[in-house]
């Protein structure tokens, strides 16, 4: 644990000199800023225009920072040779995994608090009223961009960058069409509704983790909702990060 | 005792997708005692890196053992007792000397004195005291070489594991480096140093081993593995009445300024320094030079590879 620790808090100091970070943090508080002054629609939309684009900007930025992160966090370490001289220290491998992945689960958090508490205070100044509602919202975009950033780690413990990256898009929009590959099973048969069987039970629905329309609608959120879908992400994120620990085991530095 | 345990040590590099493999280490049978420093020594690709490795727990065998203070290379118990450095080490930009090896003291059992002061101990060693709150970015390749060497140094390891300590250095940085090692070696650590300096070997190393291609091609001690001279070279001040005679022994005197020198045989010698005597002269140098490291390396490589052709 205190090597997980000490690799976590390098990663952050790290992540926080890295000026990739540094633009997409300030780009996607541009954004929201920028959606402030839009002032052309009626004075009721205008809260809920703001609202759907700022939960926007926290999902397309955090998830380009999630896979950015999870790209950077393995492979680097390997191909720079940085990571002979730490597990040539009693770090095992797992804690060096875990380590990265709670450093990359910090600075993902830090932005999300950052991006919406700048929400928060934009929709404060037009509304004159605190949105707190929008912060579970915020949080389900947060474990999504968790999922995304652990599956990147995964895969770049075998493979190369790219197809990190590309298994991390993948990842993303399949969660995202659950529904559709669900309705998409209905009509089909033999081996294309077997292989989108196996799609519905690998990857997890990320769309149910998506509560932009519900805060834009105002619609109440049932907590056992939250709590079903919070369990649902934890559990993949468990399988996902002991799968990618033991791929970064059998690797072969 | 012995530190190091290899035995039987294969590593074959296999492609993703199949194919044939690349035989990186065949067989190595190897023990290092303790207190010993050896020398590993090979051309590039000659399985150097790879047997570091192994012993590291970077690299998995496809046969084969090695063991580190009589216990698996990837104990927890192996890795608080080993130090390691890398060649031309990277390390991470963003931090000072001083950060980094606390980062890396952070891995082991130390309380904040005892970290803070070991931090400080390790900087004046390697003479970086002064830039320790400098950014490593901003360090030249001899100032992360000695970061390097400080930290493989964080945990006062029984053993260390040096990777071209002195590549990329300055004659001063390479000799500041080499006494270092020197110092260490008289503490009683066990050094496993690898390097394409065979002076540096020569001068540094109790035992050495050869490998070429995956294989150990020999192992030993300087005085096992170089032959006793057969000849020694003198330089002598005498007069030139002396060639003569030389000649009439089968050698060929050369004068230079002045200076008789002669390439002697060993059994002859004692005869020639009778000679100088005899005729007035005065003996200025007298070199018995064994063959060299790198004679034998070159010589045993070359061999070698006449074998496998």
């Amino acid at each position: 644990m205190r090597a997980a620790k000490s690799i976590a808090l390098n990663m952050v100091g790290e992540a926080l000199n890295r000026l990739v970070f540094q633009i997409l943090l300030v780009f996607a508080i541009c954004f929201m800023v920028g959606g402030f002054f839009f002032t052309y629609l009626d004075p009721g939309e205008e809260g809920k225009m703001l609202k759907d684009l700022g939960l926007t900007v926290i999902t397309i930025f955090g998830m380009l920072m999630a896979i950015f992160l999870g790209v950077g966090t393995v492979a680097p370490e390997v191909d720079r040779r940085t990571i002979y001289c730490l597990i040539a220290k009693p770090v095992k491998r797992h804690a060096f995994f875990m380590g990265k992945f709670l450093g990359t689960a910090v600075i993902l958090g830090i932005s999300c608090l950052v991006m919406g508490l700048f929400l928060v205070i934009a929709l404060y100044v037009k509304e004159q009223d605190w949105n707190w509602g929008l912060m579970p919202a915020i949080g389900l975009t947060y474990l999504t961009l968790l999922l995304v950033a652990a599956v990147v780690m995964a895969v770049s413990t075998f493979a190369s960058q790219l197809l990190s990256i590309v298994a991390g898009f993948v990842f993303w929009g399949l969660g995202h069409s659950q529904s559709f590959l669900g309705t998409l099973r209905l009509h089909s048969e033999g081996a294309s509704r077997t292989m989108l069987d196996v799609v519905g039970r690998l990857f997890p629905n990320l769309a149910a983790m998506d509560l932009r329309q519900w805060v834009v609608d105002q619609v109440y959120i049932p907590p056992s909702y939250l709590m079903v879908v919070t369990a649902m992400a934890a559990a993949y994120l468990v399988v996902i990060l002991v799968i990618g620990m033991i791929a970064f085991n059998q690797r072969q530095l | 005792m012995a530190v190091v345990e290899i035995s039987g040590l294969t590593k074959i590099y296999r492609p993703l997708l199949g194919g044939v493999g690349i035989l990186a280490l065949n067989d190595l049978t190897l023990n290092i005692e303790q207190g010993e420093t050896f020398g590993l020594v090979g051309p590039n690709g000659s399985g150097k890196t790879t047997t570091i490795k192994l012993l590291l727990g970077l690299l998995y065998p496809n046969r084969g053992s090695c063991r580190l203070f009589d216990r698996k290379v990837f104990d927890m118990k192996v890795k608080e007792r080993i130090g390691y450095m890398p060649e031309a080490p990277y390390f991470y930009d963003h931090l000072t000397g001083e950060q980094l090896l606390n980062y890396y003291a952070s891995f082991f059992r130390m309380n904040g004195k005892h970290r803070r002061d070991r931090v400080d101990e390790l900087l004046s060693m390697v003479g970086m005291q002064e830039r320790r709150k400098m950014l490593l970015r901003h360090y030249s390749r001899g100032m992360l070489q000695r970061i390097g060497l400080a930290q493989a140094l964080v945990n006062d390891p029984e053993l260390l594991i040096l990777d071209e300590p002195t590549s990329g250095l300055d004659p001063i940085g390479s000799y500041q480096i080499r006494n270092l090692v020197m110092e260490l070696k008289k503490l009683g650590k066990t050094i496993i140093l690898c390097s394409h300096l065979l002076g540096e070997v020569e001068t540094l190393c109790d035992r050495i081993g050869l490998l070429h291609r995956g294989n150990l091609l020999a192992c030993g001690s300087l005085s096992d593995l170089l032959p006793e001279a057969k000849e020694a070279r003198m330089t002598a001040k005498v007069g030139e009445a002396a060639d003569g005679e030389l000649k009439a022994m089968g050698l060929r005197p050369e004068r230079v300024n002045g200076s008789v020198q002669v390439v002697v045989p060993s059994d002859q010698v004692e005869q020639v320094i009778d000679l100088v005597r005899r005729c007035g002269g005065t003996l200025h140098e007298l070199q018995r030079s064994r063959q060299t490291l790198e004679d034998f390396f070159v010589q045993t490589v070359r061999q070698r590879e006449v074998v496998q052709q």
